[in-house]
C-alpha cells in the first residue's frame, strides 16, 4: 500500500465536541476563491482599460507593428495544456497513482514554461518599447500581469510538487492540489480573453 | 482531543519569541492586530496633521505653507493616508485581534500570510510618506511618483491579504452552532463588508499598474482620478461598514437589549456593502449615470436603518451612560450625513463634482463617523485588545473635539462646494465669505487633529504607561464569545472549551439559564 492509498480514507467522523473545530475547514478553499475573484478584477480591471486607450485612438495598433499571431496562438496553446495536465494532477492525486502525479506536475511546469519562453518571444518579435505608445503600455501592462499569474501559478506547481516527494498526501494536501488545479484553470481562462482581447481582436478594435 | 490547548497544537502555532523579536515575527492574530491598530493610529495623526496643512493653506488666497503644485499632492495625500493608512487598515487590525475571538476559534486561519499583510502595509505606509517628501504624488513624475505608485500597489495588496486571512476564519471557523445568523454583527460585518473591499482593492491594484507603467515608462503625471474613485461616493460606504458593524455589536450591549430580529442588522450590513461596492463609479463622471444616481440616493437607507435598529434597542433596553455607546450612534449619525451628502452631489444638475462638496463628505464619513467608530470600537474593546479600560472623561473629549471638528470642517468646505462651486484643493481664489469659510475649515481641522491627538494620548496613558483600570474578562456584560475569556486573552484564545452556541448572543444565553 503506498503513502497516498493509507492516508486516503477520510477519517471516521467523531462525535462533536463543544467549541471550534481543530483546524479551519476548507478556509484554503476559501482563499483561493477570494484570490481568483480578485485576480479576475484585476485582470478586468486592465481589460478595461485597454479597452478604453483602444477606444480613444484614430490607429489600433499603430502603423508598423505587426503582432505576431502564430508565435502567440502556439504559446496561448501550450498555455491550455497546462490547464490539462493540473487536472490531471488532480485525478492522479485522487486515484492514489503517485507515478502519474509527479508526471502531471512535471509537464504542468514544462508548459507554464513554455508560455513565460512564448510570452518573452512574442514581446521581442512585437519590438515595443514601454511609454512609446498607449498601445505598448496597455499590451504590458495587461500581458505582464497575466504573466505574473501564469508564474504565480507555476510557484504553486512547485510547492505541490515538492510536497508530494516529502510524501505529504493529507486531506490538507489534497485540498491544496485542488485549490491549485483551480488557480491554473482560472489562468488559462484569464489567458484566453487575453488572447482574444489583445490579440485576435486587435484588428477590430 | 479534549481541550482547546491541543487543538491549537493541531493547528500548527508556531512558538512565539519574547520581546522586539518576539513582535517582529509574531503570528499570533491578538499581537498582529494591535501592531495593525498602532500603525493605523500613525496613519490618522499623520492624515489629520495633513489635513491641518491644507487647511493653513485656506487661511488667505495664495499659498502659506507649500509650494509650487505641492498643495494638490498633499491634498490628495490626506486622502490617500486617512483611507488607506487609518481607516481600511483599522479595521483590518481591529478584525484580526477581535473575529477568532468572537467566533470561539483557537486562531487565525493563515497567520503567516496575515503578518505579510501587516509588515507589508507597515513598509508600504512608510514608502508612501518617503516619496511624499521625496516630492511624489498625483500631478507629479519621476522616481518619486514611482514610488508613491508602488506604495499605493502594496498598501492596497496587503489590506486585501489581511481581510482574506479575517474573511476565511469567519467563513471557516466558527464555534460550533455558530451558524452565519448567529454571528456578531462586527464579524459579519467584516465578513460582508471586507469581502467586497477585498474585490474593491483589486480594481484599485489593477489602477495602480497601469498608473505605474505611464509613469515609469511614459513619464506621464499620475491621474488624480485613477484612485479617488475609492474614496468617493459609493465606494466610501463600503468603507464604513465595519464601523456600522462595529456600532450594532456595541450599543446593545451598552443597552442591555438584544434586536427583535438579530438577521435585521445583518441583512442591512449585507445591503451596504453591495450598496458600497464603488468600483463602476470611475471616472466620477459616469455619476451622470441614472444608476448611480439611485444607488447613491439608495446608500442613505443603509445608516437610516442602522439608526432605526439601534433606536429601538435602546428604547427597550436602559439608556446606555459608556462614552463608547454614544460614540457609536453619533458615528451612525455622521455616516447617515455622509450618505445623504453624497447622495446631493450625485445629483448631475447640481455640479458638486470636483468641488470642495466631495471634500465634505469625505470629512464627515472618514474624519468624523471613521474617527469616532474606531474611538468607539477601541473604548468598547480595550479590555480584550489590550487588558485595560479606558478613561470616560478622556473618551467623551476626544468624541466631543472629533464631532464639532468634523462637522465644522465639513459645514466649511460643504458650503463653499455649493455656494462658491470651489473647486477640491483650489490654492487661489478670491471672495471675503471664501476665506471666512477657509478659516472655519481650520477650525475644524485643529479639533480633529485634537481629538485623534487626545485618543491616542489616552491609549498611551492607559495601556503603554499602565495607568488604566485593569479590566475583568467581562466588563461590559457581554453577549459573544469574546467576553468568555480573560483580558486579555491567552495565546490560545479559549483556555476552556466553548459551549455549543445556540443563538446570537451565547454568554447572555448562558446567564439566563443559571439564573433559570
Amino acid at each position: 500500500m503506498t503513502v497516498l492509498e493509507a492516508a486516503r480514507p477520510v477519517a471516521p467522523a467523531q462525535e462533536a465536541e463543544p467549541g471550534a473545530p481543530s483546524a479551519p475547514r476548507h478556509a484554503l478553499a476559501v482563499a483561493t476563491g477570494f484570490a481568483i475573484a480578485a485576480a479576475s478584477l484585476v485582470m478586468a480591471s486592465l481589460l478595461g482599460a485597454y479597452l478604453s486607450a483602444a477606444g480613444a485612438a484614430d490607429v489600433w495598433p499603430p502603423q508598423g507593428v505587426v503582432v505576431p499571431n502564430v508565435a502567440l496562438l502556439a504559446t496561448y496553446a501550450s498555455l491550455l495544456l497546462a490547464s490539462l495536465t493540473a487536472q490531471w494532477t488532480l485525478a492522479a492525486l485522487s486515484s492514489a497513482d503517485r507515478r502519474h502525479m509527479y508526471l502531471a506536475v512535471g509537464l504542468t511546469l514544462v508548459f507554464g514554461g513554455a508560455f513565460v519562453n512564448g510570452m518573452t518571444f512574442s514581446w521581442a518579435q512585437l519590438e515595443l518599447v514601454a511609454g512609446s505608445s498607449a498601445y505598448a503600455d496597455a499590451v504590458y501592462a495587461v500581458t505582464v500581469t497575466h504573466l505574473l499569474l501564469v508564474v504565480s501559478a507555476m510557484l504553486v506547481s512547485v510547492v505541490v510538487g515538492f510536497r508530494a516527494l516529502a510524501g505529504q498526501d493529507s486531506t490538507r494536501h489534497r485540498e491544496l492540489v485542488a485549490c491549485a488545479t483551480a488557480w491554473w484553470h482560472f489562468v488559462v481562462a484569464a489567458g484566453s480573453v487575453v488572447w482574444f482581447v489583445v490579440w485576435f481582436l486587435e484588428r477590430e478594435l | 482531543m479534549s481541550t482547546i490547548a491541543t487543538n491549537v497544537r493541531a493547528a500548527g502555532r508556531p512558538v512565539e519569541l519574547p520581546g522586539v523579536a518576539g513582535w517582529l515575527t509574531t503570528s499570533d492574530h491578538k499581537r498582529l492586530g494591535r501592531v495593525w491598530l498602532a500603525t493605523s493610529l500613525v496613519g490618522l495623526l499623520v492624515g489629520a496633521g495633513l489635513l491641518v496643512v491644507v487647511a493653513v493653506e485656506g487661511f488667505e488666497s495664495g499659498q502659506q505653507v507649500l509650494t509650487g503644485d505641492s498643495l494638490a499632492r498633499v491634498q490628495a495625500g490626506f486622502h490617500e493616508v486617512l483611507v488607506l493608512g487609518f481607516l481600511a487598515p483599522f479595521a483590518v487590525g481591529l478584525a484580526t485581534a477581535l473575529v477568532p475571538l468572537q467566533i470561539g476559534a483557537p486562531g487565525l486561519a493563515f497567520p503567516r500570510l496575515a503578518a505579510l499583510a501587516l509588515w507589508t502595509h507597515v513598509v508600504s505606509l512608510g514608502v508612501l510618506l518617503g516619496a511624499y517628501l521625496a516630492g511624489g504624488g498625483v500631478t507629479a513624475s519621476g522616481r518619486a511618483s514611482d514610488l508613491h505608485i508602488v506604495a499605493l500597489g502594496g498598501l492596497a495588496a496587503a489590506l486585501s491579504l489581511g481581510l482574506v486571512c479575517v474573511v476565511a476564519t469567519a467563513a471557516t471557523w466558527r464555534a460550533q452552532g455558530m451558524t452565519l445568523s448567529r454571528a456578531p454583527s462586527f464579524t459579519w460585518a467584516v465578513l460582508v463588508g471586507g469581502g467586497a473591499l477585498v474585490l474593491a482593492s483589486s480594481v484599485l491594484v489593477g489602477r495602480v499598474i497601469e498608473s505605474y507603467i505611464h509613469s515609469r515608462y511614459a513619464d506621464v503625471p499620475l491621474d488624480p482620478s485613477s484612485f479617488s474613485w475609492f474614496w468617493s461616493t459609493p465606494q466610501l460606504g463600503l468603507l464604513a461598514v465595519p464601523f456600522a458593524g462595529i456600532a450594532l455589536e456595541v450599543v446593545p450591549v451598552l443597552s442591555r437589549s438584544r434586536y427583535r430580529v438579530h438577521t435585521s442588522a445583518l441583512v442591512v450590513l449585507a445591503a451596504m456593502a453591495i450598496l458600497g461596492v464603488g468600483v463602476a463609479a470611475q471616472p466620477v463622471a459616469v455619476l451622470d449615470d441614472v444608476l448611480a444616481v439611485l444607488v447613491a440616493f439608495a446608500s442613505v437607507l443603509p445608516p437610516l436603518v442602522v439608526l432605526a435598529l439601534l433606536g429601538d434597542t435602546v428604547r427597550r433596553g436602559s439608556r446606555p451612560t459608556a462614552v463608547a455607546a454614544l460614540m457609536s450612534v453619533v458615528a451612525v449619525l455622521l455616516l447617515l450625513v455622509g450618505a445623504t451628502v453624497g447622495a446631493i452631489g450625485a445629483v448631475s444638475g447640481l455640479d458638486l463634482v470636483g468641488t470642495s462638496w466631495q471634500d465634505g463628505q469625505f470629512a464627515v464619513v472618514v474624519l468624523g463617523a471613521g474617527v469616532l467608530g474606531a474611538a468607539s470600537a477601541l473604548w468598547y474593546w480595550a479590555p480584550k485588545l489590550y487588558g485595560y479600560q479606558l478613561s470616560e472623561l478622556a473618551g467623551t473629549a476626544a468624541a466631543a473635539a472629533v464631532v464639532a471638528g468634523s462637522l465644522t470642517y465639513a459645514l466649511a468646505q460643504l458650503a463653499n462646494g455649493l455656494l462658491n462651486d470651489l473647486p477640491a484643493g483650489s490654492a487661489s481664489w478670491t471672495g471675503s465669505d471664501i476665506t471666512t469659510l477657509h478659516r472655519l475649515a481650520l477650525v475644524g481641522a485643529g479639533l480633529v487633529a485634537l481629538g485623534a491627538a487626545l485618543v491616542v494620548v489616552e491609549l498611551l496613558r492607559s495601556i503603554a504607561l499602565g495607568q488604566g483600570f485593569r479590566a475583568g474578562p467581562d466588563p461590559w456584560q457581554g453577549a459573544t464569545l469574546e467576553w468568555a475569556t480573560s483580558s486579555p486573552p491567552p495565546a490560545v484564545n479559549f483556555t476552556t472549551p466553548v459551549a455549543v452556541v445556540t443563538s446570537a448572543t451565547p454568554l447572555w444565553d448562558e446567564v439566563a439559564e443559571v439564573s433559570r
